[in-house]
């Protein structure tokens, strides 16, 4: 089946600065791509090259044809930084973006899906607190029911609470079929949202796949931390290594656990804490990206 | 509903926006009427004032239309392209079905219908604080049509500048820096006889002065001469097609 989005060998400088390097990757339909990656790692670069805001280098194809061809009603964006006509109401915005489109949704039932309440529908935008702004511009950005989001970290500055309805609505989206790129600083939302994952750094991509898989394969079944760590390794785990002054074990078997365990009652080591976990998209940002 | 639609859409986001925004829409209509107050009640221009300023009342409407011609549509669009580029609205305009041209068009509309309201308020507080009637109808006609066409020329030309420049700061300086030459050398308020001979072709150079002098014809002789706005129709239409392709994308 042809992919929703594909990108083959994509690269993009800015000035001397490399933003994006041969990045190759698919988007099935009706799946979520999440980008994650340290500040600067191109993540914003890679979604503006997928919207054709850009013109990298390398080949974008959204359902098969070059991005610059594809109609443009289908593409949903919201920009990481980004602010609308501050003195106009949720409402306002609503109707008059999603008229640019040619679509005339009801503006409340659009707000409605983002958790946006009827007490904030006619208040000026900038009277409104930062979550429930970004809320309305993730509602700007779905207005139009496009087949293609992308939204460059939608939840930032959104509390707990209207973070986990605003995955809901997304995940409703991701059911009725639309493809979704995001790219995100919360491993709780890409836990909870993607299908396949993508960590970029210096605008190469270190790792792209499934969650599950990506845990497999980079970080293993079970993590071990002892905190902190102890004065020297353990020599029976001698892939052990010192991360933020936490002993870390990735990887980490039961039966190496309990031998690292036995090791550290025979030293003179004060643990405060000794955790043995199953391995998160964390652990595995971390071993790909903080690696010494 | 197609390209009229997402037009109509813009401009109405964009005026919607401009109405809300108090100090702005003070001073978009205070503006010109603090110059007829100077040179029409202060200065008393006319032959009894000497100077600069001995031509006749009615040759000086046409420069107090030229202001807000020239300023609110310059300093407008530039701000508004930068305000646009710093919130990001661009990329929605990249990625979304609206062209760069259609966003430029309901802009630059938007623009000239507040223009055209602070003109027809210039023109009645000129008859009521200086000795100069109102121009036929077909002649205000005409004084209309020149504004709107002048005040989208010179929004499409902010525009260029609001692209171009790379802050808010630097649309306005630069904004101020074409302005200021122009008003004034643009056969506005001082008689081109008052200028050395060979600053002449310049000011044929100015766009300006082909938005003054169909005006001045009305408003000094009575004679309305559609065809003397076929320069400034002709700069409008290559300002839009250019800030339209310089538009930022980011």
């Amino acid at each position: 089946m042809q992919p929703a989005v594909a990108l083959t060998d994509v690269s993009h400088h800015y000035g001397e600065v490399t933003a994006l390097q041969e990045v190759s990757l698919a988007v099935a339909e009706g799946s979520v791509l999440a980008i994650v990656g340290p500040n600067g790692a191109g993540k914003t670069t890679l979604v503006r090259a997928i919207a054709g805001v850009i013109d990298p280098n390398g080949q974008v194809a959204i359902d098969g044809a070059a991005a610059a061809q594809v109609d443009r009603r289908r593409i949903g964006i919201l920009p990481q930084a980004f602010t609308p006509a501050r003195r106009l109401t949720p409402r306002e915005l609503i109707r008059h973006h999603a008229a640019r489109y040619d679509a005339h949704p009801d503006p409340a039932a659009v707000l409605g899906r983002v958790g946006l309440g009827v007490g904030e529908l006619d208040r000026p935008y900038e009277r409104l607190s930062g979550g429930q702004q970004r809320r309305v511009c993730v509602a700007m950005a779905i207005a139009h029911d496009p087949t293609l989001l992308l939204l460059d970290e939608p939840t930032a500055g959104i509390d707990p609470a209207g973070r986990r309805a605003l995955w809901a609505e997304l995940e409703r989206i991701r059911e009725a079929g639309t493809t979704m790129v995001i790219t995100s600083h919360s491993f709780a939302e890409v836990d909870r949202l993607a299908d396949q994952v993508c960590i970029l750094d210096a605008g190469r991509v270190l790792a792209a796949d499934a969650p599950a898989a990506l845990i497999e394969t980079v970080a293993g079944g079970h993590r071990l931390e002892v905190t902190p760590a102890p004065a020297s390794l353990p020599p029976v785990a001698p892939t052990a290594e010192v991360v933020d002054g936490r002993l870390r074990l990735a990887d980490c078997d039961l039966e190496t656990a309990a031998a690292v365990l036995r090791w550290l009652a025979e030293t003179d080591a004060t643990p405060r804490r000794i955790s043995w976990d199953r391995s998160s998209l964390a652990d595995v940002y971390a071993m790909l990206t903080e690696a010494p | 509903m197609g390209v009229g639609g997402r037009i109509t859409a813009e401009a109405q986001l964009a005026l919607r926006s401009f109405l809300r925004r108090r100090t702005a829409v003070f001073f978009t209509f205070a503006f010109p009427a603090i110059i007829v107050l100077i040179f029409g009640v202060l200065i008393q221009v006319g032959p009894a004032a000497g100077g600069l300023f001995s031509e006749p009342p009615s040759y000086y409407v046409a420069g107090y239309l030229a202001v807000v011609v020239l300023f609110t549509p310059l300093s407008r669009l530039g701000s508004t392209v930068a305000r646009h580029r710093d919130s990001n609205r661009f990329v929605l305009l990249a990625v979304g079905p609206m062209s760069r041209l259609e966003w430029l068009i309901a802009h630059t509309l938007v623009t000239a219908a507040i223009v055209l309201v602070a003109a027809a308020l210039l023109l009645v507080l000129v008859t009521g604080v200086t000795p100069v009637g109102l121009p036929s109808a077909a002649g205000a006609g005409l004084v209309a049509l020149a504004v709107a066409i002048g005040a989208v020329a010179f929004g499409a030309l902010g525009a260029l500048i609001g692209s171009l420049t790379r802050s808010t700061d630097g649309v306005i300086a630069a904004a101020n820096a074409l302005a200021l030459p122009l008003l004034f050398l643009s056969e506005t308020f001082i008689p081109p006889a008052l200028l050395p001979a060979w600053f002449a072709p310049a000011m044929a150079l100015s766009p300006l002065t082909y938005v003054v002098r169909p005006i001045r014809l009305v408003t000094v002789e009575g004679v309305v001469d559609p065809l003397g706005l076929v320069p400034i129709a002709a700069v409008m239409l290559l300002a839009l097609f250019a800030a339209a392709r310089v538009l930022p994308r980011l």
